[in-house]
């Protein structure tokens, strides 16, 4: 049997990113946040409208931006969007947190929503002077923007992408049973799992990341050892939350979330991955599905809709066919509803 | 061996006697729907799993050139089904419906107040929401029946192995007017009203079943009043994600769905 991947992190080391070079024109901004918290921001400037770029759980920017033909900011950047890559607290360049970054529990998702998210947001129309942002989140960074649009409001965004985000947590299979039990427990008895170093060996948890074939080894290897970042207590415990009480809700289970996304009204796109183990297209499509927008489309990028291969997990950022097949999608989607 | 067809030669009804001896009076029957437009061979491990577990199991088969209108084909099958399904019942208890695909929903179609459960593996509940499925839809289809086996590409695909996935499933003619009723089923969704399906259903999806897609099958089978959903797959332990015609043969897929079956009927473990 498999061991899951979030128990077999538990026995490792922690690394910072590793170093990236820019082109000189990118620029990088900490951004505090109401609660005292600081975020990062870096930025790929372009004359276009602005485009925030946010990541997943135990990841961080660099998933939308690791390494020319695998970054989804320059990408857009090219093609005239301000993109802004965010750290959320806790994460890649963000290393301030209120209490102390390894306060146990020291904050959780709603954090993220409620708290980072508006931060960037103003942070980012402040500085372009752009009334609204479009938000671009992988896994829980769409999860975060959902949070964010539900409840305090989507009237600065123009547009709202999730990519690979599940919004359904009821009867759960049996790989996400183990790996609630896994978080509840790294929740219940940790700070922080910290997963850098085993992410970056080839393993069958990766296969449980990203569809085998999608990118070669020495790239798997490169991409987790750079975007890979600790877990947080928080983090688990609301994911675990949210598993056992089968419902997309705030850590305290007071807020449903899936239910509030009926007055999120921006033009949305939700991509699933047809080999996604960790996000599978149903679960994916409930967030699509609660979204109250008009205007919204949902693809699963999968042979059977005439992509070259079927995505897993983290294949939508940094996987070969990434820039081929993924960037122009959410890039025409992008284009199709920019502010004039 | 074909015991024979019914009074219109609608169906061709066939029970296949194996280890236990041929058809039993006393153990409840089981109307297998094969596929239109496949062969009956790919169904044959699901009827010995099915024998295997008790079952006194038949197959249904519609010949090519059944006679279905063009209008209200699926429900017409259906009433055919539901016939097939009464004349092979042989004590109080209705039997039960199994089918794999198109054939699933065409059972679902079948089952209100003719059968005692239903089995569906890779139901078509809803459009596919697929690009190649969309593209079939827009195929011409003319009169008599579509040869599924000819070769047809699609993106550089076999249109067929694509759908399917492997092992591949023996394929053969459709009738045009299911053929016709299936391109509807892609834009429209199969006409299938949950609330009347009261029995208990038991509903496998392949994780990479891309005929009926997970995404297009667990929501509406969660409208269903009695029904049990499960992901075969790597999410279960699986060793892989199975297609659709994966579900017909995968052993995981065949245990459960027997174990359930005996089960929902109260027959006990064997």
């Amino acid at each position: 049997m498999r061991v899951p991947a979030l128990l077999l992190a538990l026995a490792v080391g922690c690394t910072r990113p590793a170093p990236h070079v820019e082109e000189p024109t990118t620029q990088d901004m900490d951004v505090p946040t109401s609660d005292g918290a600081v975020i990062h921001l870096h930025r790929h400037p372009a004359p276009g409208p602005p485009v925030v770029l946010v990541h997943g759980i135990s990841s961080n920017h660099r998933f939308w931006d690791l390494e020319p033909g695998r970054s989804l900011a320059s990408y857009l950047a090219a093609h005239g969007f301000d993109a802004w890559c965010l750290d959320l607290r806790g994460h890649g360049e963000a290393r301030e947190a209120p209490g102390g970054r390894w306060l146990h529990r020291a904050w959780d998702i709603d954090d993220y929503g409620l708290r980072d998210a508006p931060a960037a947001i103003g942070a980012i129309r402040a500085a372009t002077g752009a009334p609204r942002v479009a938000w671009v989140g992988h896994s829980m960074g769409g999860l975060v923007g959902a949070i964010y649009a539900s409840q305090l409001g989507d009237d600065a965004l123009w547009a709202f992408v999730a990519v690979g985000s599940p919004a359904d947590f009821t009867d759960p299979d049996p790989m996400l049973r183990i790996t609630r039990a896994g978080l509840s427990l790294g929740g219940l008895l940790l700070p922080v799992i910290l997963t850098p170093s085993i992410a970056g060996a080839k393993t069958r948890v990766d296969s449980y990341f990203s569809e085998s074939g999608n990118m070669s080894p020495g790239t798997r290897r490169r991409a987790m050892r750079t975007i890979a970042s600790p877990m947080w207590s928080g983090e688990m415990s609301q994911f675990a939350h949210m598993m056992r009480a089968q419902a997309f809700a705030s850590s305290g289970g007071e807020v449903d979330y899936r239910a509030a996304l009926a007055r999120v009204r921006v033009p949305a796109l939700v991509l699933a991955g047809r080999a996604d183990q960790v996000a599978p297209p149903d679960r994916v499509r409930a967030l699509h599905d609660a979204l109250g927008s008009p205007d919204r489309r949902f693809v699963v990028a999968g042979l059977e809709n005439g992509f070259s291969t079927d995505y897993g997990h983290i294949d939508f950022g940094i996987s070969d066919r990434a820039e081929a097949e993924i960037f122009p999608l959410v890039g025409e989607f992008l284009e199709a509803h920019a502010p004039r | 061996m074909v015991m024979g067809l019914l009074p219109l030669v609608l169906l061709t009804l066939s029970a296949t006697a194996g280890a236990a001896g041929g058809p039993c009076a006393r153990r409840p029957a089981a109307l297998v729907v094969v596929t239109p437009g496949m062969g009956r061979s790919a169904f044959d491990p699901l009827v010995e799993a099915l024998r295997s577990a008790g079952f006194d199991a038949w197959t249904a088969e519609f010949p090519p050139g059944a006679p279905l209108p063009e209008e209200g084909a699926d429900h017409e099958a259906g009433a055919w089904i539901r016939a097939a399904l009464g004349a092979i019942r042989r004590d109080d208890r209705r039997g039960i419906l199994v089918g794999h695909g198109p054939g699933a929903t065409l059972a679902l179609l079948a089952a209100p107040g003719a059968a005692e459960a239903v089995v569906a593996l890779g139901p078509l509940l809803g459009p596919p929401d697929t690009e190649v499925a969309r593209y079939l839809a827009t195929l011409p289809v003319g009169a008599g029946s579509v040869d599924l086996a000819a070769p047809l590409a699609w993106h550089g695909h076999d249109v067929a192995s694509l759908l399917l996935g492997e092992p591949m499933p023996p394929l053969g003619p459709l009738s045009a007017p299911l053929a016709r009723t299936w391109q509807r089923w892609i834009l429209e969704g199969p006409p299938l009203d949950p609330a009347a399906v009261t029995c208990p259903v038991w509903i496998a999806a392949g994780a990479r079943d891309r005929l009926a897609p997970v995404e297009t099958v667990r929501g509406p089978a969660g409208r269903l009043p009695d029904a049990t959903f499960v992901r075969f797959g790597r999410l279960r332990f699986d060793r892989r994600d199975p297609g659709s015609g994966a579900l017909l043969r995968e052993r995981a897929v065949l245990r459960v769905m027997t174990r359930w079956l005996r089960r929902t009927l109260g027959l006990g473990a064997l």
